[in-house]
């Protein structure tokens, strides 16, 4: 007897269409999974034999081939464990479906026949709907993820025998009812606050822009002037996911397998510190059965590098191209996968190897020579793709004793939240949700300047001898800085403020 | 046989400029390789080890020869016996060498010239100050010289590159190698646009002993010799002792009592050396023209910038202490002093910001 089973896999943050085809004929009593399995899908004989056995149904003795199709993709993960033991039930007539095809299954098996949850649902039963597949069964823990998206109705069980009663008579259940994701919108409550940082003006004001217009950010300063504080209490600050945006994110962190099973969607936007003593691989994903890295993780949200010399040379360079295309693509032997990568890089570095020069109430003791060794470590190219840069220096004690109020996180994430819904009107034809990732083409169209904003950036160039390479990202930030501003077009006085953040062009001279 | 090839044929003995110059007072360079092989009085007076070299060079054809060779590759020689050879040297405490070995122009060698020294671990204030001081010198239409050196030296020389002025590098070497190698495209830009000499034949490497003599040179050349920076055992101070011997003025930029990089310069203060706080502290002390600051015309300022310039005028100060000090926002701020900045009324300090 023969029956065939529709379930999915993984490719990248994309799912594809996978026919389970079980036959079962004479011969000598064994199970072979054919169709490219790894070893977690060639191991799921022994654990469908025995939650077969454990749910009370009986395992065929038989000689049992089971074909994951298409043949010449590599399968990995349990999620086919619930599919091949359905299929084997079905083939061995001990229960009897008509509709069976309609569905697309997935699941993990445990030996007493509990499903256990699945990485990457999400994408899933994206790519499910765009298949045609309408009804879908899922494991009861992945059932939130699945429940944020229309045109598919969701079916998720706890145990293999309550799957098998379902598929008896699927008429007499109904799908799970659909979430909303905004009731899952909940004030955050964070330990940091903006309000909790003293002094630091001109951090904090870049800070906003940066988070406004999803600008890559470099401060500058020496140790403990509160370079990493600020950085921590960019969350706070940082606008409102859109929904797109949300799925997107959750996506990937759903392939990763670190989604929240109880929200089951991502709703505040991702803060990574991966430590410089990481991998390559850890930042930009990869691995035999590649999972998405850091910068994929930080999709629509931040990735905070601390120390960034620090980092190895090389981890730095890989982050060019993600900077660039905001995707990373990985190329292996077996397939290869494209990760979205669209994060903010907000880095913090030493202005020299002792951290004092430039430094009012410390004296440096680096030579030339040791800053530039220190500087070259960052690369022309990659100092490129970091539109703001900010000197933090230390805040004197009077500062750190002022009762002086300062704005708290809310006002600033109100500003923030206003300039950045200006940006997601403008681009809605678009595809992007930033002014940092305006292409040459909508910078052109966009940012376009009155005739003092163009003489006052011709000047400056000759002044303060900045590479041509600057001239976009001043225009970009020039751009967030005027829509914070609620202006139209950019004034004079927005150029000039962004050129203020270009402090490391200047310095090469 | 004219002098410039005896003068080669005499720099070629290896023998000190001390010990030649002492026999250049008793016997022209004609007499010497007429009399050098009868004379007892003369053999007796260079000593046997010098004679034997004198000896075996002592073929005209040969010298032609290397004269052939060394032109070749593009450097020239300037004897004393020419007169384009720097008159600064010929001083009789300067102990000159009869040749140097050149490349690029010569004629600047008697232009006004002041040499910038220091060590090669230098500090950040160290760059900073001799960057300074070459630039506001070459505005002064003063010509810098110095050694070459990483550090202090190299910095002088690269300021004054980037200004358009005028430079000449003193090598402890010879010219077919550049030392060191992390300046040699420095050597070659000053090649081009000023002089880079040498009393070393241009196959020599540098030794520990040939920098001092070397260093007798940078003074001699120069009408004062500023020191921005040394440690107690600095190079430069032995430079600055050869400008006092040469009866140059000696200048040093003071530092912190508690930076060993300062520890040189504050002594040579100490001992009666002019301190420098400006370049013209350096041109007044030499009766060198000082530039006229070009009165700017009145500053139009706008509103913003007429608060912030009030504020510079007590001193330098930060963003931080700009928005604490007045009541503008952070943004204004950063706006408005960038704004200044291009306009060239206040520059940027290290972190801080400071009427120009």
């Amino acid at each position: 007897m023969l029956s065939k089973i529709n379930s999915f896999g993984l490719d990248g943050i994309k799912g594809y269409g996978v026919t389970v085809e079980i036959d079962i004929g004479a011969g000598l009593p064994a199970v072979d999974v054919v169709g490219l399995p790894d070893a977690a899908v060639k191991e799921s004989k022994e654990r469908v034999r025995s939650a077969i056995r454990n749910s009370g149904f009986m395992f065929s003795p038989k000689k049992i081939t089971v074909n994951l199709s298409p043949a010449d993709t590599k399968k990995t993960g349990a999620m086919y464990d619930l599919p091949i033991a359905l299929g084997m039930l079905y083939a061995t007539e001990q229960f009897t479906c008509e509709s069976l095809n309609e569905f697309g299954i997935l699941g993990e098996l445990s030996l007493d026949g509990r499903i256990k949850s699945v990485r990457g649902i999400l994408p899933i039963i994206i790519s499910a709907l765009d298949l045609g597949c309408k009804k879908i069964v899922i494991p009861k823990a992945n059932v939130n993820e699945a429940s944020y998206i229309d045109g598919i109705d969701v079916y998720a069980f706890d145990t293999l025998r309550e799957v098998v009663d379902f598929l008896r008579d699927p008429s007499k259940h109904t799908p799970y009812p659909k979430l909303d994701i905004n009731k899952f919108r909940e004030e955050r409550n964070y330990s940091e606050d903006f309000s909790l940082v003293k002094g630091q003006y001109a951090a904090k004001r870049a800070m906003e822009i940066a988070a406004a217009g999803g600008h890559n950010i470099l401060m500058i300063g020496p140790p403990g002037g509160g370079k990493t504080m600020l950085a921590r209490c960019l969350p706070t600050i940082l606008p409102d996911l859109t929904i797109p945006e949300a799925l997107e994110t959750t996506k990937i962190h759903s392939v990763a397998g670190l989604l929240d099973d109880k929200k089951g969607i991502i709703l505040t936007r991702p803060f990574r510190a991966p430590h410089h003593t990481g991998s390559k691989i850890a930042l930009t994903g990869g691995g035999v059965n590649a999972r998405p890295g850091e910068i994929s993780l930080a999709h629509n949200g931040v990735l905070f590098m601390d120390e960034l010399p620090e980092y190895p040379r090389d981890t730095l360079e890989i982050l060019r191209q993600p900077l660039e295309d905001n995707v990373i693509t990985i190329a292996r032997a077996q397939r290869t996968v494209e990760y979205p990568a669209n994060f903010m890089l907000v880095a913090s570095m030493n202005p020299c190897p002792c951290g004092n020069y430039g430094s009012k109430t410390h004296e440096c003791t680096c030579t030339p020579a040791q800053i530039s060794k220190y500087m070259s470590k960052l690369s022309g190219p990659l100092m490129d793709r970091i539109d703001i840069h900010i000197e933090v220096d230390n805040v004197t004690y009077g500062d750190l004793s002022s009762k002086e109020r300062t704005e708290t996180s809310a006002e600033i994430k109100a500003r923030v939240n206003e300039a950045r819904s200006i940006q997601l009107e403008r681009f809605k034809e678009q595809g992007i949700y930033s002014n940092s990732r305006m292409n040459n083409r909508l910078v052109s169209e966009y940012c376009k300047l009155d005739d003092e904003s163009e003489r006052i950036l011709k000047i400056s160039f000759e002044r303060l001898g900045m590479s041509a390479r600057a001239y976009n990202r001043i225009l970009k930030v020039a751009r967030t800085i005027a829509d914070l501003d609620g202006k139209e077009n950019i004034l004079p006085i927005h150029i000039t403020e962004a050129i203020g953040y270009r402090s490391l062009d200047r310095r090469v001279r | 046989m004219n002098d410039n090839k005896l003068y080669f044929w005499l720099s070629l003995c290896g023998m000190s400029d001390k010990r030649l110059n002492a026999l250049l007072e008793i016997c022209s360079p004609a007499e010497i390789w007429e009399e050098l092989p009868k004379s007892e009085k003369l053999r007796e007076f260079i000593g046997d080890k010098h004679i034997d070299k004198l000896m075996r060079f002592r073929y005209e054809h040969f010298l032609d020869e290397e004269l052939v060779k060394i032109g070749a590759k593009g450097i020239r020689i300037v004897t004393r016996a020419d007169n384009a050879f720097p008159k600064r040297l010929l001083n009789k405490e300067v102990c000159p060498p009869v040749l140097l070995y050149y490349k690029g122009d010569l004629s600047i060698v008697d232009t006004d010239c002041v040499a910038i020294v220091g060590t090669r671990a230098c500090s950040h204030y160290g760059r900073e100050v001799a960057e300074m001081l070459a630039r506001d010198l070459v505005t002064a239409g003063v010509t810098i010289v110095s050694g070459l050196a990483t550090g202090i030296d190299g910095y002088a020389h690269a300021e004054t590159l980037a200004c358009g002025g005028r430079t000449i590098a003193v090598l402890g070497g010879g010219l077919d190698n550049i030392t060191p190698v992390s300046n040699a495209r420095l050597g070659e830009e000053i090649e081009y646009s000023g002089l880079i000499m040498t009393q070393y034949h241009p196959s020599a490497s540098p030794t520990k002993y040939t920098f001092p003599e070397r260093n007798r040179i940078i003074s001699g050349l120069s009408l004062g010799t500023v020191v921005v920076e040394a440690g107690e055992k600095s190079g430069a101070l032995i430079t600055a002792d050869f400008a006092l011997e040469q009866g140059r003025e000696v200048f040093a930029v003071p530092g912190n009592i508690t930076s060993s990089k300062s520890k040189g310069t504050n002594r040579l203060i100490c001992e009666g050396a002019k301190p420098v706080t400006c370049a013209n502290d350096i041109l007044e002390e030499l009766r060198l023209n000082i530039p006229k600051k070009e009165k700017s015309a009145a500053l139009s300022l706008d509103f913003f910038e007429q608060k912030i310039y009030t504020l510079l005028q007590d001193g330098d100060k930060s963003i931080e202490e700009l928005v604490e000090m007045s009541d503008l926002r952070a943004s204004e701020i950063n706006a408005t002093v960038t704004g200044m900045e291009i306009k060239g009324i206040i520059v940027k300090r290290a972190g801080t910001y400071g009427i120009r």
